[in-house]
Formats: C-alpha cells, sequence, structure tokens
C-alpha cells in the first residue's frame, strides 16, 4: 500500500510534549505547538488556509471578564490572602504579530481563529511552590476563581508570581505507513522502573522510553510498504503515536513537572536550571488485560496535543 | 486526559448508487443504550454556543444542542451561585454568617471567637435566564423561540470543592465537599468552620466582589460528530479482480458465508481490493474512531460486493466447467469440494457506488464550573443583610444550638428539634425552643406547633431569661437537651441527645444519624408498571427485622399530578445500639410483586445487611432477575 496515498481513517491520541516559557523572547517560528508570546498555535492548514491559535496568558481580571493590573491581597498577619478571578488570554499585539507571519507565509486570505482548548489547567506559584491550581479539565477561560493564602513579600505592595498553564487540544495530521504492536506486559514493567518513586514520568524520559520500545521491540513496527525504515519525520511522528499509546493505556493526567537541567556555566562549572516539563503520574497496579495491541498508522490521525506555558500573575495590596 | 469511549455507537450507513440502484440508507445503532444514543448532547462545533451572557449579572452560559432532537438545547453553567428561596414575596440567599465571642470557659477571663458561614449553591439556572438563553440561541441559530426546548444538562458525575484556604482562616475541613448531586436544581450545602480572622476576612470577602471560591467538576456524555470513512467502488475493477483471481474469490465467498466472524478475512479483502484499485476508502477524520474499527464497519460493503460479483457456492457437480475452475483456496473449500464463480459481467454492478459510513460516540467530558459566592448583589437591603450575617457577642449569656445542615436528607419529611436546659444531675428541663427543617427549605423556629416563616441557623435563648432555680448556675453545670424526630413515609424516628454549651466549637452538633443507622433503598430503575405500562411489576414488599424491631413498607410507583413517576427513595431508621461495638444485625426480606408473573425475592433475603457486600445504600437492581 503506497503511503502518500493511504486513504484510511485511524484516530490517535498522542500528547506532543512542548514546554515553552510566555516570559522568554518570542521565537517567531510558524508550527503547531508553538508559543508565540501569550498564544499557542494550534493547527495550520496551508491548503485550507487556516491557522487556529490558543491563548495562553493568564491575566488577573474583574467580575465582568474585564483584564485587571492585578489580583487582590489581604493581609492576614504576616501572610496574605490572594483573592480574584483570571482569564486565559491572547493578547492583541501577539495576534496581529502571527497574522502578519500568517499572511507572509500563506497569503492574504488566511483565517486567523482563536479555539478553545479541549481541556485545560493552571498552576500558581510562590516562589517556586504551588499555592492554588485549577485541575485539568474543559471550562470557561475566562472569570476563573482564585484564592489561596501565601507568605506577604517584606516591604512590598506588589509582588509577581508565576503561572503555569498546560493546554490540550486535537487536530488531524496525515498517515505514516505503519502498522505498531504493543507487548504491554514488556512496556508496563519497564516503564514502571523509569518513573520516579512518587510515580512521575517525565515527558523526556518517556520520549527515550519510546525509542527504546522500539529497539528492545516491546513495541513492533511494519511498515505498510514493505521499506525497513523511514525518514526521520514519519519516525518522530511513529515515536510521537508510541508515546500516546503509552500515555493512554499506562500514564495518568498530564501536570507541570519540574526537571533539573545541567548546563555547563563558560567558566566550565555545571549549574543546574529549573526547567519544565510535563509530567504524567504512572498507573501503578493497573491491569494489562490485553497484552498485545496493534494500531494502525496507516490512516490520518486525530492526535491530541499538550503544552506546558509558563508566565506571571501581578498581586497588589 | 483521555475521555473514555463508552460501548455505545451510532453508526449510520448511507449508500449512494450512482448507476443502477436507487440511493438508500441504512442506520444501524451497535452496543447498548439505543435510546441514549438519539438523546445526547452534541459535540460538534457548530452545536455549541459559548458563553451566553445574562445582561446586569456576570452569570454567563454555554448551551448545548441535542445530537438527535434540534429543538432540544441543554445548558451549562459557568459557575454556581447562590440558592435562592422565596420568603413570601421576597427572594432570599441561603447564606448564612453566624459570628460569635462567648467567655472561653476552660481559660476564665479570655474570649473563644470565630464565626460559622453556611450557605447553599446550586447549577440551575433562574427561570428569566431561560428565556434570555432561547433568545440567544434563536438569534445565532434563526430558530423561532417557541420551538426551542431547553433544559440543564443531564450529568453523570459530580464533585464540589470550596478552594478556601485552610489555615489561619478556616480552622476545619469545611462540610459539604466531595460528591455533588447530578441534578442541577438539587442545592449544593456548605459548613465552613471561620476562625476569629476567618471570621472578619470572609465578613469583609462575601460582601465584596469576590467571596467564598466555589468549584463543580462534573462530567456529562455527548456524541461526538460524525467520524469514519468513504468506500467508493468501481465495480468494473472489481468484477475483473474477480475474475482474475480464483482464490481470492473464494476466500471473499467465504467471509460472505461467515460473515462478521471472519473480520481477519474482512481486511485481506479490503486490502487487495484497495491495491487493485476496485475500491478506494477516503477518510473522515474524528474523534473516537479506531482504526482496527474500520474492517468491522466494511463488512456489510464486502458483503455486498460479493453478493453483486459470485454466484452462490455449488457443489462441483453443478458447476459449469466453462465458468468455474477447482478450487484454489484450501480448507472448507477444498475440503468439501465446492467452487465459487464470478456472475456474468452483464449481471453485475457497473460504473461507481459510493458508501458512506457515518460512526458516533458517546464520550464521557469532563468539565468546571467555577465562582464566588458573595452577598454583593443584597447589600442595598439592609434588613435582609442583619438577618444574613448574625453576631452573637459577649455581653450576656446565651444558650446556643446550632442546627445541621441536612444537605441530603431529602428522604425525610420533617426533622424537629426541640431544645431545652437542664442543670447536670438533675431531671428538670427549663426554657423549651424548637426548630423545625423540611427538604429543600432552611430551618425555622417553631412556637407553639406553629412554624416561623424567617429562617434560622440555630436555636439560641438568653440565660438571664432562665429560670431561678438555675439563673446563677455556672455555665459548665448547665447541659442542652436536644430531642430531635425525624418523620419519615417509613416511621417516626425520636432520640434525645444531651450537649455541653455551644462555646465556639462544633462539638454540640446534632445529626440524626449520630443515633440512627439509615438504610435507604432506591427503587427509581426498577420496571414500574404504572410507569411504563408494558412493563410488569406492582410493588416492592420490604421488611427489616433488628432484634425485636421490624420495619415494613411497600414500594410503589408515586402518583404526582395525575402522573405516575418511579418511586423516591426510601429510608428506614435503624436506632444504632448503645454498645455500638456489637450491633444488632439487620435481616431484610424483600418481595418484588408482579401482574402476570410469580413473586420474586430480592437476591439479598435473609443476609445481615451490615455485610460490606450489602450495606445501607441500596440499589434495587432488575437486572439481577431471572429471565421470566
Amino acid at each position: 500500500m503506497n503511503r502518500d496515498t493511504v486513504l484510511t481513517l485511524g484516530m490517535l491520541f498522542t500528547f506532543f510534549v512542548l514546554c515553552t516559557d510566555a516570559a522568554d523572547p518570542i521565537e517567531f517560528r510558524l508550527a503547531v505547538g508553538t508559543a508565540w508570546g501569550s498564544l499557542v498555535v494550534a493547527d495550520m492548514n496551508e491548503q485550507s488556509k487556516k491557522i487556529s491559535y490558543l491563548p495562553a496568558r493568564v491575566v488577573p481580571v474583574d467580575e465582568f471578564g474585564n483584564q485587571a493590573d492585578a489580583l487582590q491581597a489581604i493581609a492576614v498577619g504576616d501572610d496574605v490572602l490572594v483573592t480574584g478571578s483570571v482569564s486565559l488570554v491572547a493578547d492583541s499585539k501577539d495576534v496581529a504579530t502571527l497574522l502578519k507571519a500568517s499572511r507572509d507565509r500563506i497569503g492574504e486570505d488566511v483565517n486567523v481563529a482563536q479555539i478553545s482548548p479541549k481541556v485545560f489547567g493552571i498552576w500558581l506559584q510562590a516562589n517556586g511552590t504551588d499555592v492554588w491550581n485549577r485541575p485539568v479539565a474543559a471550562g470557561k477561560l475566562t472569570g476563573i476563581p482564585v484564592q489561596f493564602m501565601t507568605r506577604a513579600p517584606k516591604g512590598a505592595d506588589r509582588m509577581e508570581m508565576s503561572s503555569i498553564v498546560v493546554l490540550t487540544w486535537g487536530r488531524t495530521i496525515p498517515p505514516c505507513g505503519a502498522r505498531v504492536t504493543f507487548d504491554w506486559k514488556a512496556l508496563a514493567t519497564n516503564l514502571d522502573m523509569e518513573a520516579s518513586t512518587e510515580g512521575l514520568v517525565d515527558s523526556n524520559i518517556l520520549d527515550s522510553f519510546a525509542q527504546r520500545t522500539i529497539q528492545e521491540k516491546w513495541v513492533k513496527v511494519d511498515w505498510i510498504d514493505g521499506t525497513a525504515s523511514a525518514p526521520e519525520a514519519t519516525t518522530s511522528m511513529l515515536r510521537a503515536a508510541v508515546v500516546s499509546e503509552i500515555v493512554r493505556q499506562l500514564l495518568q493526567d498530564p501536570q507541570p513537572f519540574p526537571v533539573e537541567q545541567k548546563k555547563l556555566s563558560p567558566d566550565g562549572e555545571s549549574k543546574s536550571k529549573a526547567a519544565l516539563s510535563l509530567g504524567y503520574k504512572y498507573r501503578r497496579g493497573v491491569q494489562v488485560e490485553m497484552l498485545r495491541s496493534t494500531i494502525d498508522l496507516s490512516a490520518s490521525v486525530y492526535l491530541e496535543q499538550a503544552v506546558v506555558v509558563r508566565g506571571s500573575v501581578v498581586v497588589e495590596r | 486526559m483521555l475521555s473514555p469511549t463508552y460501548c455505545l455507537r451510532a453508526l449510520s450507513l448511507h449508500c449512494c448508487r450512482y448507476f443502477c440502484w436507487l440511493p438508500g440508507s441504512i442506520v444501524l445503532i451497535i452496543g447498548i443504550g439505543a435510546d441514549h444514543a438519539f438523546a445526547q448532547a452534541s459535540l460538534a462545533a457548530e452545536n455549541v454556543i459559548e458563553d451566553i451572557k445574562i445582561d446586569g449579572t456576570k452569570d454567563t452560559y454555554t448551551v448545548i444542542r441535542d445530537a438527535a432532537r434540534s429543538e432540544q438545547w441543554y445548558y451549562m453553567p459557568n459557575s454556581p451561585r447562590l440558592y435562592e428561596r422565596q420568603n413570601g414575596n421576597k427572594v432570599e440567599p441561603e447564606f448564612t454568617l453566624l459570628r460569635y465571642q462567648f467567655e472561653d470557659i476552660a481559660k476564665p477571663g479570655q474570649t473563644l471567637e470565630g464565626g460559622i458561614l453556611q450557605f447553599a449553591a446550586t447549577l440551575a439556572a433562574p427561570p428569566e435566564t431561560l428565556t434570555i438563553m432561547k433568545q440567544a440561541i434563536s438569534q445565532q441559530k434563526s430558530i423561532d423561540p417557541a420551538n426551542i426546548r431547553l433544559a440543564a444538562m443531564p450529568l453523570k458525575t459530580a464533585k464540589v470543592d470550596l478552594y478556601a484556604p485552610t489555615g489561619a482562616l478556616i480552622s476545619s475541613e469545611p462540610f459539604g465537599a466531595g460528591v455533588a448531586p447530578i441534578h442541577s436544581s438539587q442545592k449544593m450545602v456548605f459548613s465552613i468552620d471561620l476562625t476569629n480572622k476567618g471570621a472578619d476576612v470572609y465578613n469583609a470577602l462575601v460582601k465584596s466582589k469576590t467571596g467564598v471560591p466555589v468549584r463543580v467538576e462534573f462530567t456529562y456524555l455527548g456524541l461526538t460528530p460524525p467520524a469514519g470513512f468513504q468506500v467508493k467502488v468501481d465495480w468494473s475493477k472489481s468484477f475483473s479482480h474477480y475474475s482474475k483471481d480464483s482464490e481470492f474469490r473464494a476466500r471473499a465467498s467465504y467471509f460472505g458465508l461467515v460473515g462478521a466472524s471472519a473480520s481477519v478475512s474482512a481486511k485481506e479483502i479490503r486490502e487487495r481490493l484497495e491495491s487493485d484499485k476496485a475500491i478506494e476508502v477516503s477518510v473522515i477524520q474524528g474523534e473516537n474512531f479506531d482504526m482496527n474499527q474500520i474492517d468491522k464497519y466494511l463488512q456489510p460493503v464486502v458483503k455486498r460486493i460479493n453478493d453483486e460479483l459470485l454466484e452462490a457456492m455449488k457443489p462441483p457437480t453443478q458447476i459449469d466447467p466453462a465458468k468455474a475452475t477447482e478450487p484454489d483456496a484450501g480448507g472448507f473449500f477444498g475440503g468439501a469440494g465446492y467452487s465459487v464463480a464470478t456472475k456474468n459481467i452483464n449481471l453485475s454492478g457497473r460504473g461507481t457506488e459510493t458508501f458512506k459510513f457515518n460512526v458516533q460516540s458517546i464520550t464521557e467530558r469532563k468539565t468546571i464550573a467555577g465562582g464566588f459566592i458573595n452577598i454583593n448583589k443584597y447589600l442595598g437591603d439592609e434588613d435582609l443583610v442583619k438577618q444574613l450575617i448574625i453576631t452573637a457577642s459577649l455581653g450576656f449569656r446565651t444558650a446556643y444550638l446550632i442546627l445541621p445542615e441536612f444537605g441530603t436528607w431529602d428522604f425525610a419529611d420533617s426533622v424537629q428539634v426541640d431544645l431545652g436546659i437542664k442543670e447536670v444531675g438533675k431531671e428538670m428541663i427549663y426554657n423549651t425552643r424548637s426548630a423545625r427543617w423540611r427538604p429543600g427549605k432552611a430551618w425555622v423556629p417553631v412556637v407553639n406547633g406553629v412554624e416561623g416563616k424567617d429562617p434560622t441557623l440555630a436555636i439560641m435563648f438568653p440565660l438571664t431569661t432562665l429560670d431561678k432555680a438555675i439563673e446563677n448556675v455556672p455555665s459548665d453545670k448547665l447541659r442542652l437537651v436536644a430531642r430531635v424526630t425525624v418523620t419519615s413515609r417509613t416511621q417516626d424516628f425520636n432520640y434525645e441527645k444531651e450537649l455541653a454549651l455551644f462555646t465556639g466549637n462544633r462539638t454540640g452538633a446534632i445529626n440524626p444519624r449520630d443515633a440512627a443507622d439509615v438504610v435507604l433503598f432506591d427503587g427509581s430503575y426498577l420496571p414500574w408498571k404504572r410507569v411504563t405500562p408494558a412493563e410488569k411489576l406492582d410493588k416492592v414488599v420490604i421488611t427489616l427485622r433488628s432484634g425485636p424491631d421490624q420495619y415494613d413498607y411497600t414500594l410503589k410507583a408515586k402518583l404526582h399530578d395525575g402522573k405516575y413517576f418511579p418511586p423516591d427513595p426510601l429510608a428506614f431508621l435503624i436506632p444504632k445500639p448503645s454498645n455500638a461495638s456489637d450491633p444488632l444485625p439487620i435481616i431484610p426480606t424483600i418481595t418484588y410483586k408482579f401482574i402476570g408473573r410469580n413473586d420474586l425475592p430480592w437476591e439479598y433475603n435473609g443476609q445481615d445487611l451490615r455485610s460490606p457486600r450489602i450495606g445501607f445504600d441500596i440499589s434495587l437492581d432488575p437486572s439481577k432477575w431471572p429471565p421470566q
């Protein structure tokens, strides 16, 4: 069967793991999953000339959903009670930048539109500690009530908190022409060994585990057109599919996951930097009832993607 | 993150013939719950209107169209709101903040300060907003509002959380968090113990634009947009393929014979036909459609192709040697000596034919409605605010009983508390006050048997007016005596509880569950004849025995406004023995009585309900009945 003309349909849930930082300089790369400041490119179809994006910046809002300067803080002894509402928005300047880039690449008649994530979660952190979170679920993006206690900053009426947003959404991608068979007993046993003692599996571990699964034959790949291997673009899609299926069968909802990244400084010393990844809770004790299963990637597949975006929110006394 | 997909699948197969045949369509429902498949919220983007704003409020709603009935819409609140009740001509919120300041009996000279915040929240939309939502639907979808039906989204599960921070402001885990009602019209009741600081902060917050944050996480079922695939059959190429390949022909025929049980054959046949361009399968992308299902759904098409192109299998003796060769495929064909031939091309289909498959699946969606509970909108009514925020301050001795909230006591007709006061070691009870609670209503005081109108959070009376005999008795030598009477369909249940005077903690709370085990029977899933005439169940006779006591009740469909409905859940209150470590068994004898069928005993008759595998929350389940 010719991979390019395979027309049957498959559906797959895949979490592309992309960690971006809304506070970092914007990388203007028009690609799905890329964060453009306060938004994330969700889908791009050059044939239908449609580009969609997700709002990713957490901003304080008033009771009617209008953007406010800060969340309110009420002093309670040495602590403050932070209260107010937040919304997820895309800044108009970022939308304008995306629109311009889209027009330059696709044409003047390109349609750029905001979509809602399928589910989303928000975490607020003060001094690196979670102080509030909205669980990962669907729901309205505006007027999300927030209330928590935190230590009051000394001598300051304003404090900046980190916001972390996990967004997931669905899109379809073309076929990659493989049939993939999973040995669930081997996968469950080996993934359990990769998980932390708390049972968390970081997305980087998951990605390298996906590569290992193919090498170790815990996942068997048959290319439908009979080739022994495939170009990098195809194998990366295959890896994503494997990750997706492992997440679906063995793991739970994604959540922000702090990871330590070691970098060499100019003077040659190794320095640690706290970074953020997606983490998944391992479902220990899961019954691997179906010891083997097969997915067919000779079809267009429906993927679910996830992204983490870091930003900041201001709190004012 | 992934929503589980249910076994319910609606598959529609549309067959559009371009040449020889008339257009036709077939609709298949696969799996259980076919009715559900046709009364489900649609998950297609075009059937959702988000954030309908209600003017003058901060409330917004999302409405979702039914997947099958175009006139039916469901609304989903984006935030919970304070539950309101009608008190005469006035609408009042179910909300009380009691701030207190008492002398600390344990630490003379010091005070005990704090607060109790009680309120009820709901997800139901106020009646006036339904009209606004209908207008919004009408404008966006160009439908006459008169032809729009609007109802609350049926929920599958719901969980509620108060995410106000415990610690400096809230002294213990709030009561009321956890499993929430799945009917939007039901209220969610909360009670929060506040510290001294908390009482001050929340007194200010509930009058502000924020308040107490409440979050309801719920799931509902929806029908995904149609997904699937389209199959284009080129009859000339198919005929040619079948004619040339006798082994394939034999396998295809074998598949036609055994049909659905031969899915592997279906896959092979599909792939061979595709590779030879006899059929072309194109994609209609969507959620929850698994590639592995394709061959199962293709079986009717492959069968059609076989029927069109193949002669019926014949024994060798009947085969015209000019048409059929010896079978090439082994197994059944070879062994039995059957053979298969293609039909004459003139008798077979020509041109192309397109089959379109639409698959929709019922999927669970999880969403969150969150919002602040406050009394901001009532601040203009000072008298009402005084009722809502009560301060019990130091300066006079007062006896209090904080009345409990019975969020899930809807089985009781009423609960009455008669509260008196007595001196430790003496029998005489003074100064009785009463309050009564009914489902869906707040506690109200009862004076001379007559219910008052104003709701109350507590029974209280000043000790300064007590009888002279105990006027000067120190507080720690006084006891409250609460007589509790629960009236329900099955029985009247009474008990008495002696309590220390309220000193700012909740140890003085009463709850009838402290004195009784509540055995609940839910018969709403039973097939009641009076509700559905085709069914046969007339009544359920229930008897429970616990020691010397016996409790009887006959459960029947209930009559309301001239129409029969399944009965409400039924409760028996079985008194707890004084020695709780050695409870008496509760032995049931339950009989299903039918019209036109023999009686059936309940499957757990004669077994102790205290056994963990039965329990006190019992759903009478017809699926366990033996076949008739």
